[in-house]
C-alpha cells in the first residue's frame, strides 16, 4: 500500500512537471517536458506489476509471488528506444529552426519566417 | 509468410536509402511482390519469435484484414514517385501493414510509433512552415504517451496484452472502462477528433499536396482501425459512462468538422477538418458495428476518399471528379452500396447508426460537390495511372463486398 502511495505520487509529481514544461513557449523546455513525461509513463508501467521483489533469474525458483515480472521491463526497454528515437527527432527540429530563424520561442517562429 | 510480409517494406526501406537512384525500382519490387503474394497470403495466426502467445507476440490475418490491405498497397503503388521519398513510405506501408496484422496490444504501440516518425519526416521534402510540423509532431508524441498509459493500465487489469486472450480475462468491470477511456484519448488526438482538433487544421493544410490526402484518408483514419480492433478483441460493452463519452464526442466531431470545413476559406484546412467530421463518423460507427463490417466500409471509403482528393489535387476533368463522388454516396450498382448495407445488417441499434449515417452522407454530399468547384494547387501526377489503379481496386472491393453481403 505505501510503495503504491509511493508511486502515485512519484508518477504524479513527474507527468505534473512534464506537463507544466510541455506549456510553455520555449522550444527547448517542451522538449524536456516530452522527455520527462516519457520517463513518468515508463514508471507507471513499471508501477502496473506488483508482484514480487527478487529477480527473475535464480535456479531455484521457490514461489512465483516471490519474484518481479520480467515483462513491464522489456515493456519500458521498448518504450525507452522509442521515445529516444522520436525526442532525438524533435531535437535535430528544433536545431533547425533554431539555424534558420535563430528563435527559441513558439509564438515567434511564423512571425520571424 | 505473414510477419515477411511487414519486414520485407522495413528490410527494403532501409536498404533503398542507402541507393538513391534506385530508390523507385526499389519501392515498385516491394509493393509488387506484396500485391502479388497477397493471392497466396493463408489466413491464420504465426507467432514471432521463441515464445508462444499469451508472452509471445503473434501476428494474425483474417479476410477483413486481407480485403483492407490491398486499397492499403493500391494506395502506396500510386504515390511511388521520383523524389527521395520512398524508403520512408516502405517504412509507413510496413507500419500500417504492423497495426493492420499484429494480434499484441503493445506491438500495435510500436508499429504506431513508427507510423508517427515517418509521418513526421514525409512533410521535411518541401519548404514547410516549422510551427505546423513542430505542432504535428508534439501532438502525435503525446496521443503515443496516452497510448502507453493505457498499455499499462491494459497489463494492470488484464495481466496480458495478447488481444485474442483479453476476450477471455475480465477481472475488473471498472478499470476497463478507464482503460477504454485512455485508449480513445490516444486514438481520438492522433486522429484529431473534437475537442482534440486545434493541431489539425494548423499542420496539415501546409503539407504538400502529393502527400496530403495519405494523411486525410489513411493516416488519422488508421486510429480508428485500431480503436474498433482493440475494442472489438475485448468484446467492450458500451452501455457505460465510456461508452456514452466516446458516443457523445464522435457525434460533436461529426458535426463540428463539417461545421469548421464549411466557414475555412483555404480548401485544404477545409479538407482538414472535414476529416475530423469523418474521423467523428467512423468512432461513432465503431461502438455499433463489429469490427470486420466497419474495416470492409472502411477500406471502401479509404480508397475513394484518397482517389478524389488526389484527383482533385491533379486537377481532374469534372466527369472523373463526379465519378469519384457518387461512387463515394454508394449508388446501389456500386460495392460501397453493400458495404454501406452491411452496416445496418450487423447493428442492433439501427435507428441511432440511420441518425449519424443520414448526417454523414449529407455532409458528403455538400462537402464534396462544393470541392469539385474549387481550385487547388496542382501535384501533377499522373491522374491515369491513378485511375487505373482505382478501377481494378474499386472492382474487386465490390466484387469482396457483394460476396460477404449478410442479407
Amino acid at each position: 500500500m505505501e510503495s503504491n502511495f509511493f508511486f502515485a505520487v512519484l508518477i504524479g509529481s513527474i507527468c505534473g512537471i512534464s506537463c507544466y514544461l510541455i506549456l510553455q513557449a520555449s522550444l527547448i523546455r517542451i522538449l524536456l517536458g516530452l522527455a520527462i513525461l516519457s520517463n513518468g509513463i515508463n514508471l507507471f508501467i513499471f508501477a502496473s506489476s506488483t508482484i514480487g521483489t527478487k529477480a527473475p533469474l535464480g535456479k531455484s525458483f521457490h514461489s512465483i509471488s516471490d519474484y518481479a515480472d520480467p515483462l513491464p521491463a522489456a515493456l519500458i526497454l521498448t518504450a525507452l528506444v522509442i521515445g529516444f528515437g522520436t525526442i532525438s527527432w524533435i531535437f535535430s527540429l528544433i536545431l533547425r529552426i533554431n539555424s534558420r530563424i535563430r528563435c527559441d520561442d513558439i509564438r515567434l517562429i511564423d512571425s520571424e519566417e | 509468410m505473414i510477419v515477411a510480409y511487414i519486414v520485407l517494406p522495413i528490410l527494403l526501406g532501409f536498404i533503398s536509402q542507402f541507393f538513391l537512384k534506385a530508390q523507385k525500382i526499389i519501392a515498385y519490387f516491394c509493393v509488387g511482390v506484396l500485391i502479388f503474394s497477397w493471392f497466396f497470403l493463408p489466413q491464420g495466426c504465426e507467432v514471432v519469435g521463441n515464445y508462444d502467445p499469451i508472452l509471445g507476440i503473434e501476428v494474425c490475418l483474417d479476410w477483413s484484414n486481407k480485403i483492407f490491405i490491398l486499397p492499403v498497397l493500391g494506395i502506396f503503388l500510386s504515390l511511388i514517385n521520383n523524389k527521395n521519398l520512398n524508403s520512408i513510405l516502405l517504412l509507413n506501408l510496413a507500419s500500417i501493414l504492423g497495426i493492420l496484422l499484429t494480434n499484441d496490444f503493445f506491438n500495435l504501440f510500436v508499429w504506431f510509433e513508427l507510423l508517427i516518425i515517418t509521418s513526421m519526416i514525409l512533410p521535411l521534402n518541401q519548404k514547410i512552415e516549422f510551427k505546423a510540423l513542430f505542432k504535428y509532431a508534439i501532438f502525435n508524441i503525446l496521443s503515443g504517451s496516452i497510448f502507453l498509459i493505457s498499455i499499462g493500465l491494459c497489463y494492470k487489469y488484464f495481466g496480458l496484452l495478447n488481444l485474442d486472450a483479453m476476450r477471455v480475462y475480465r477481472p475488473v468491470p471498472d478499470l476497463e472502462v478507464i482503460f477504454v477511456l485512455m485508449f480513445f484519448l490516444a486514438m481520438a488526438i492522433k486522429s484529431g477528433i473534437v475537442p482534440f482538433h486545434y493541431w489539425l487544421g494548423a499542420s496539415y493544410h501546409n503539407f504538400n499536396t502529393e502527400i496530403l490526402p495519405l494523411y486525410l484518408s489513411l493516416f488519422s483514419k488508421i486510429a480508428v482501425v485500431a480503436f474498433a480492433k482493440v475494442i472489438n478483441s475485448i468484446n467492450f460493452e458500451f452501455n457505460n459512462v465510456a461508452g456514452i463519452i466516446i458516443q457523445i464526442l464522435s457525434f460533436l466531431s461529426l458535426h463540428a468538422g463539417f461545421f469548421l470545413s464549411s466557414i475555412e476559406v483555404n480548401p485544404l484546412r477545409s479538407f482538414a477538418f472535414f476529416s475530423i467530421s469523418k474521423s467523428g463518423f467512423l468512432f461513432f460507427i465503431s461502438t455499433l458495428v463489429p469490427y470486420e463490417t466497419l474495416l470492409i466500409y472502411q477500406a471502401f471509403d479509404t480508397l475513394i476518399g484518397y482517389f478524389f482528393i488526389q484527383a482533385l489535387f491533379n486537377r481532374a476533368n469534372k466527369i472523373l471528379l463526379y465519378f469519384y463522388a457518387f461512387t463515394w454516396f454508394g449508388l446501389p450498382l456500386s460495392g460501397f452500396f453493400f458495404a454501406n448495407l452491411n452496416l445496418f445488417i450487423a447493428t442492433d441499434k439501427p435507428l441511432l447508426l440511420a441518425i449519424v449515417f443520414i448526417f454523414q452522407k449529407l455532409y458528403l454530399i455538400i462537402f464534396a460537390f462544393k470541392q469539385i468547384h474549387n481550385k487547388f494547387p496542382t501535384n501533377q501526377s499522373s491522374v491515369k495511372i491513378q485511375v487505373l489503379i482505382f478501377t481494378v481496386l474499386i472492382i474487386y472491393l465490390s466484387v469482396i463486398a457483394f460476396l460477404k453481403f449478410d442479407g
